[in-house]
């Protein structure tokens, strides 16, 4: 599982082979909790592209939520990240590099949680099994490996 | 009506969107895998729009993998038409299944 983990003024990314206590995850002695609306819809809120500088390395992601949503609205107002396609996606781009358009269209769609601090911070999760082993490799580079 | 159909009729779009998702995670989520294997059939770029195409200009060598429900191909159907598709793949994935629901 990718977890992206979205502060003021920077975002993290880490992860995390098998999460244990699905409610609840830690970053960093701090807890957030799992979001209702995605608990609801059981981690099904919309798509989200792997951006892909080529056909092995990934340098960002394209989330796509369901326009009822109200997931773009959150993620739009920080400044890392890129309201595109008349502002109905957000990119975070893990480079500075440029993507492949053409080599980002997965539109995959499990295990896309949100999660929410006390101090108003908030973690989003990405199932990764649809990725070949090289494509995990090159967006590994970018995480930090939680236990 | 009853079931899926009434979920995914007009007006029920939320509810369409639950539908789907315990129907496509029941039984740790094999819908989902079995959907991801439909749409991996025959790729050389198995994550690109080039990919989806490859799929639909290849499509009467599709075969449904063993289990992947209709419901499921249906509720998928409807609900791709009302996301947005930022380089075109549900597009195209929608022509395949429009084919394979005939």
């Amino acid at each position: 599982m990718l977890i992206i983990q979205f502060l003021q003024n920077m975002f993290k990314l880490y992860y995390k082979d098998n999460i244990i206590r699905f409610d609840q995850l830690q970053i960093n002695t701090i807890d957030y909790l799992i979001d209702e609306n995605s608990k609801e819809n059981k981690g099904f809120i919309g798509f989200f592209d792997w951006l892909r500088k080529d056909e092995r390395t990934i340098i960002g992601i394209r989330t796509c939520f369901f326009e009822h949503q109200e997931y773009n609205a959150l993620l739009e107002k920080f400044k890392y990240t890129k309201s595109t396609y008349g502002e109905k996606f957000i990119e975070i781009l893990f480079t500075t590099e440029g993507y492949n358009p053409l080599l980002s269209g997965d539109q995959d769609f499990t295990n896309n949680y949100v999660y929410t601090s006390d101090n108003g911070d908030y973690l989003f999760t990405f199932g990764l099994d649809h990725l070949t082993e090289y494509e995990l490799n090159s967006l590994l580079k970018h995480c930090e490996i939680l236990t | 009506m009853t079931g899926i159909g009434y979920y995914l009729s007009a007006g029920h779009e939320n509810s369409a969107l639950l539908a789907f998702a315990l129907h496509s995670r029941a039984r740790n989520g094999e819908q989902a895998t079995l959907l991801r294997e439909l749409f991996s059939q025959g790729k050389t770029l198995p994550n690109s729009v080039e990919g989806a195409q490859l799929l639909l200009d290849n499509i009467e060598n599709i075969k449904i993998p063993a289990g992947l429900s209709r419901q499921t191909l249906e509720a998928y159907r409807v609900l791709i038409s009302r996301v947005g598709d930022p380089v075109g793949t549900q597009a195209i994935r929608a022509k395949v299944l429009d084919i394979l629901l005939k």
